[in-house]
């Protein structure tokens, strides 16, 4: 079921002259994009800010692809626009392309070039000066420093995962799109990834990855954006995953406990079950404290009273989408 | 160094390559050198075929893969959203990808001119109007390749084999004309001698121009910089303009003709979606020029010159002789253009398919059997007559059923052009 109340489409009706650009990395304003005989993003609007790092899910063939693509300039939409920063997509793209790095699903390496050289050819393509310097300094950032004279063909899907990224951030970009990152990679892999992208937000770039594995993305994202058959399902800041969801377990179901929650400033989304009762809870731990204190009060026949921090997946559910 | 000439340096070239070519081929000269005597045209033939194999057949298929290997391993994006531009990436993709093959016709280049029984100024003719046919025949190729690649996003070993041999054939075409001791199709072009030197390296010249033109438009194209197609617009006035100087006329049917050839030629390459006209339609609509402007495809865009030299072509007594009389010619030009305007309607109604793959395969076949077959069936059952219905013939009959079958065609594509894709009839993605 889709949770309308938390579904943020902020400034969707807006005209393009007053988008609030100075704020938002990316802004997107009622994006459409056909396929010959397919529709594949339908009216899609958000704005996220800078320096944040996005999940954008979604079940295959859901958009994302086509999404990112079009935020990197790479495809034009058949009507809306994308802001990067405060620079059309449509009207600049070349600028646009300056400010972004992106990442497909393959990684796009040359086998036959070593990590040095893939490197190297990057920084030239960016007209970057001080080439070897760069290298070095990327290198050291994503951990490849021991493989410069390797051949891309001859690493690991890890390691070649690595090489990709280097190539994308190499000129120093204020935005990462990234698509599928981290398939395929192992436990250590990824956790090395998440680190990756966490160091890269410290530096201050934005990051916008596409994974439809949603347990990959929890340890790193702060905000999701969802896509469901090229409609934007849902928009939600992690700082709400961050709320505090309680779970009561009574001895026998209680009408009293229902009406008390209800009564809470704190409380919200109240599920019961029979003799279990979850729900998010806004309040400090003395909130907290006053509440379990009020319950006990009234008699209410708890025998348990735990937290539990809200999981991307339960958001995603929530939003309408099936973790499965 | 351009990056991508560099890239390719780091690829092709070792010491140990860099030495086997010219040993090879110094063994492969010495050898002719012995059994011919002397310097002689033996020895010169063999540094020609040698050039012909390096610059026009290897080269084109290096130039081709190269693109296809792009592809393959997913790095045409990476150059795409990079900040390289469009002339650098042309001519670092092409010098580079050929490079190696370059080394060898140089080579060769070299020895031919030694060996070479001619004058200077003949020799310098021959030598620049070889080059001027390697490099036309490989623009070809890579021109070949990007509109394909522009259009469907992906390039399969089918598409560069019909890359390399266009470019092939051309390159060979050329140097047949090249090589032809006489000219024999034309004596003038307007007032200037057509079998002089100066006139035919001239042409290779421009046309070598509008090649790189061309393909230096489609990789700005695939770097986000979009003129529209002002260049096509160019070459299809200068196609009837060259064309008419064959004629030596300003206004000539065979101009016409060859530039609705080129309109079929680039419908065949660049397709007529229905989004594409969509698009179109929508930008009308709302006064969007500028992205018309850039949206609009090559062979619609030399439609307008086209309808105004058709125009001024009316006007003129016919310079085609067909067999049948000759008041009929101007009833064929008009009908040559109507039939263009339903085959685009046709075209945009296979394209309609979800099975994209197989669309090109329809075109083909389509055209095949309207243009081919048909004919054919039709002469041998002795009913020429009814030809006339279907395909470009000199009569008023045959214009007027192509502007019904215009009528009907562009009827049925109606439905598909006027919704969004999410509404599109028989669409199984319909929500």
């Amino acid at each position: 079921m889709m949770v309308h109340e938390t579904i943020a489409q902020p400034h969707a009706n807006l005209p393009p002259n007053l988008w609030d650009i100075g704020i938002a990395m990316i802004h997107v304003h009622q994006l459409s994009f056909d396929y010959d005989t397919k529709r594949a993003l339908d009216q899609v609007s958000f704005r996220l800010p800078p320096k944040s790092i996005t999940a954008l899910v979604g079940a295959n063939g859901a958009g994302k692809s086509t999404l990112l693509r079009c935020m990197a300039a790479l495809e034009k939409p058949t009507t809306g626009h994308i802001s990067i920063d405060g620079l059309d997509t449509q009207e600049q793209p070349r600028l646009c392309h300056q400010k972004i790095g992106y990442l497909s699903d393959f990684f796009g390496l040359y086998d036959e070039l070593s990590v040095q050289q893939c490197l190297h050819h990057r920084c030239m393509l960016y007209g970057i000066p001080h080439i070897e310097q760069r290298i070095q300094e990327t290198v050291a950032l994503t951990g490849l420093s021991s493989r410069l004279n390797d051949r891309a063909g001859h690493l690991s899907r890890g390691l070649r995962q690595r090489l990709a990224i280097s190539q994308a951030i190499i000129h120093q970009p204020q935005l990462l799109l990234l698509d599928e990152p981290a398939s395929g990679l192992d436990p250590e892999a990824r956790d090395e990834l998440s680190k990756l992208f966490l160091l890269l937000q410290s530096q201050g770039m934005s990051i916008v990855v596409s994974s439809h594995i949603l347990s990959e993305l929890e340890d790193y994202c702060d905000h999701v954006l969802m896509l469901q058959n090229g409609l934007m399902a849902g928009q939600r800041s992690i700082n709400q995953l961050e709320q505090i969801q309680l779970i009561i377990q009574l001895l026998e179901p209680s009408q009293q406990a229902q009406q008390l929650l209800n009564a809470e400033p704190h409380v919200s989304q109240i599920k019961i079950e029979h003799k279990h009762i979850q729900f998010h809870f806004s309040g400090d731990l003395y909130a907290r404290h006053q509440l379990l204190q009020k319950l006990m009060q009234h008699n209410i026949p708890i025998y348990s009273f735990t937290e539990q921090q809200l999981k991307l997946q339960d958001v995603y559910r929530q939003m309408g989408g099936d973790p499965s | 160094m351009n990056p991508e000439l560099q890239r390719n340096i780091w690829l092709e070239y070792s010491f140990h390559r860099l030495l086997t070519l010219p040993t090879i081929l110094g063994l492969l000269f010495y050898v002719v050198y012995l059994s011919s005597g002397e310097f002689d045209m033996a020895l010169n033939l063999t540094t020609k075929a040698c050039f012909v194999f390096f610059a026009i057949i290897w080269a084109s298929r290096q130039l081709t893969d190269a693109l296809l290997e792009e592809v393959r391993q997913h790095t045409w994006d990476w150059q795409r959203i990079s900040a390289i531009s469009p002339w650098p990436l042309l001519w670092g993709k092409w010098l580079g990808s050929t490079l190696y093959s370059w080394y060898g016709a140089m080579i060769s280049l070299i020895v031919m001119i030694l060996s070479s029984p001619l004058n200077l100024q003949d020799q310098v003719y021959e030598t620049f109007s070889l080059i001027c046919c390697a490099l036309f025949s490989q623009g070809i190729s890579l021109l070949i390749c990007l509109q394909i690649f522009k259009r469907d996003r992906s390039l399969m070993r089918f598409h560069s084999h019909l890359a390399h041999f266009s470019g092939l054939f051309s390159g060979l075409f050329l140097l047949a004309i090249l090589w032809s001791s006489q000219n024999t199709w034309f004596d003038h072009w307007y007032t200037l001698a057509a079998n002089s030197q100066s006139f035919i390296l001239g042409s290779l010249l421009v046309f070598c121009f509008w090649v790189m033109l061309g393909n230096y438009r489609l990789i700005a194209t695939e770097l986000q910089i979009r003129h529209g197609s002002l260049a096509w617009f160019g070459f299809v006035i200068f196609i009837m303009f060259y064309v008419g100087g064959c004629m030596q006329t300003w206004l000539s049917g065979m101009g016409f003709i060859f530039a609705m050839s080129l309109s079929y030629l680039m419908l065949i390459m660049e397709g007529s979606k229905p989004t594409l006209l969509r698009h179109i339609k929508h930008n009308i609509q709302t006064q969007q020029w500028k992205k018309l402007f850039q949206q609009l495809p090559c062979w619609m865009v030399g439609l307008l010159p086209i309808s105004f030299y058709l125009i001024a072509l009316m006007f003129t007594e016919p310079d085609i002789k067909l067999s049948i009389a000759n008041v009929g010619v101007h009833f064929f030009y008009i009908a040559l253009f109507l039939f263009f305007l339903r085959d685009v309607a046709i075209v945009s109604l296979i394209q309609t398919r979800q099975k994209s793959k197989r669309n090109d395969a329809s075109i083909m076949l389509y055209f095949v059997v309207i243009y081919a077959l048909i004919p054919a069936l039709l002469s041998a059952l002795g009913a020429m007559s009814t030809l006339q219905i279907l395909i470009p013939s000199p009569s008023l009959s045959s214009c007027l059923a192509a502007a019904v079958q215009v009528i009907i065609f562009w009827f049925f594509l109606w439905p598909y052009i006027r919704p969004h894709a999410s509404q599109m009839p028989n669409d199984p993605t319909h929500r």
